[in-house]
């Protein structure tokens, strides 16, 4: 299963900091802060997410 | 009720058991969680894919697997009671075991760098009564059952949240696919920096196949990031090998005692602590989860308590599917079934989860959040992440 890229969601007025979700195939869906460990792994192997929808 | 004292034996009971030094308390005896591999929040038993390369995959709660190739092994909670010799383990008191499986045509041959590796981390708060990187460092003992479809002397470790410190040990399955019980003492390690936090106070290693960088000598300390002991026996080379654990048991001193077997309910929470989780019961009603608000015609947050005080704040959100859940609205609670969810923030006692649906909303008024019997199965869960070790 191809891991998918993490995209920026639209902040929302509960947020002070910025979320990423990403969908598996399957259906899964993840999101997270931009300082989760997890995501900083993946932004440290040089992957970039996809910006936010206007 | 008849017991037998004896200088050498210690005290022998009438169903046979024994205890041949003095009960080192019976609070947490256990220092790991999920020993006997009951809990399985994230896969409810489904078998686990390691597809995931140098990162970690978590199987049942607390047991993660690490290794330096992807989709070698799966790995999966197992209730049944169908493997050869599966008498011995019932007998022993446990109905579930961890399987590693390599595919069937999986197998590699280990490289110097490679690693294959079952780990339990060990929060640095539930040992630090074992004094370990003072003077006055405490043994451990180690118990477990395994099981192979390979023989030999197979290998492990104990060591610190640094990869700094490290004890390899060994342990012989003699014999293919027996359960064999196996009784490892370490003594304490008065060197090294062994924390004493809420981060990685001991790491566990099984080793599933270890390349020479990451072994070394068996049954001493040494300085150095070490998963097992050089020259043991790496299933990872055949194919459809297999590797079972269960009743897996570290407590201090230096004698195995019998197996903490605590209540259910009890084993759930303690995992809880490393990850907050919820799943569909299966009722066939749309099962409340929380009450949050609308805050426009399409966007919603919903508050979402925790039943337990998870070890750090959570920073993300897993979901099995987004469109499992309904928001209900307006003033006949009707039905509107989520399109996005989203993980907001959090603190130790709750976490905002954000979502959209097509329409149907009033900003400023509450709406219900459920899951969508329609829709939601057993399989389905709401996972909290980030706060594993």
């Amino acid at each position: 299963m191809t891991e998918p890229i993490w995209k920026l969601l639209p902040q929302n007025p509960v947020q002070t900091i910025q979320v990423v979700h990403r969908t598996w195939p399957d259906g899964r869906s993840e999101s997270c802060l931009v300082t989760a460990e997890a995501y900083l792994a993946w932004v440290a192997e040089g992957n970039t997410p996809e910006p936010a929808d206007d | 009720m008849s017991v037998t004292i004896n200088g050498t034996a210690g005290v022998t009971f009438n169903d046979a058991s024994s205890q041949n030094t003095a009960a080192t308390g019976f609070g947490f005896k256990n220092r790991l969680i999920n020993g006997a591999m009951v809990i399985d929040q994230r896969n409810a038993g489904a078998s686990v894919a390691t597809s995931t390369i140098n990162s970690t995959v978590y199987t049942l709660d607390r047991w993660a697997y690490v290794a330096s190739q992807a989709s070698k092994f799966t790995i999966q909670q197992t209730p049944s009671a169908t493997e050869t010799g599966y008498a011995t383990r019932i007998g022993a008191g446990f109905t579930n075991y961890l399987a590693c499986t390599v595919g069937a045509s999986a197998n590699v041959t280990v490289g110097s760098a490679d690693f294959f590796l079952l780990r339990q981390n060990i929060e640095g708060l539930n040992v630090s009564d074992l004094a370990w990187g003072t003077s006055s460092a405490k043994a451990i003992t180690l118990s477990f059952w395994a099981y192979s479809s390979v023989t030999g002397t197979f290998g492990g470790a104990i060591g610190n949240s640094a990869n700094a410190r490290a004890y390899p040990f060994t342990y012989s399955i003699p014999t293919a696919n027996t359960w064999t019980q196996i009784s490892i003492t370490v003594a304490g390690d008065t060197s090294g920096t062994w924390l004493t936090t809420n981060g990685i106070g001991l790491k566990l290693s099984f080793s599933l196949g270890m390349g020479s960088t990451y072994s070394t000598t068996a049954n001493a300390w040494a300085s150095g990031e070490y998963y097992s002991a050089t020259g043991a026996v790496t299933p990872i080379t055949t194919n459809s090998a297999t590797f079972y654990i269960t009743g897996v048991q570290l407590e201090k001193g230096s004698t195995a005692t019998s197996f903490d077997y605590r209540p259910y309910g009890t084993e759930l929470a303690l995992c809880q602590r490393y990850l907050p989780a919820i799943r569909y019961s299966g009722s066939g009603q749309n099962e409340p989860l929380s009450v949050g608000v609308a805050y426009s015609t399409t966007a919603f947050w919903q508050n979402l308590a925790f039943q337990v005080t998870p070890r750090v704040v959570p920073t993300g959100l897993t979901v099995s599917s987004q469109t499992v859940f309904l928001v209900l609205a307006g003033s006949g609670l009707a039905n509107i079934q989520t399109s996005t969810l989203a993980f907001g923030n959090a603190s130790y006692t709750a976490a905002v989860i954000t979502g959209t649906v097509a329409s149907g909303l009033t900003a400023g008024q509450a709406c219900p959040f459920t899951w969508r019997s329609a829709s939601a199965t057993t399989a389905d869960y709401i996972l909290f992440t980030g706060c594993e070790l």
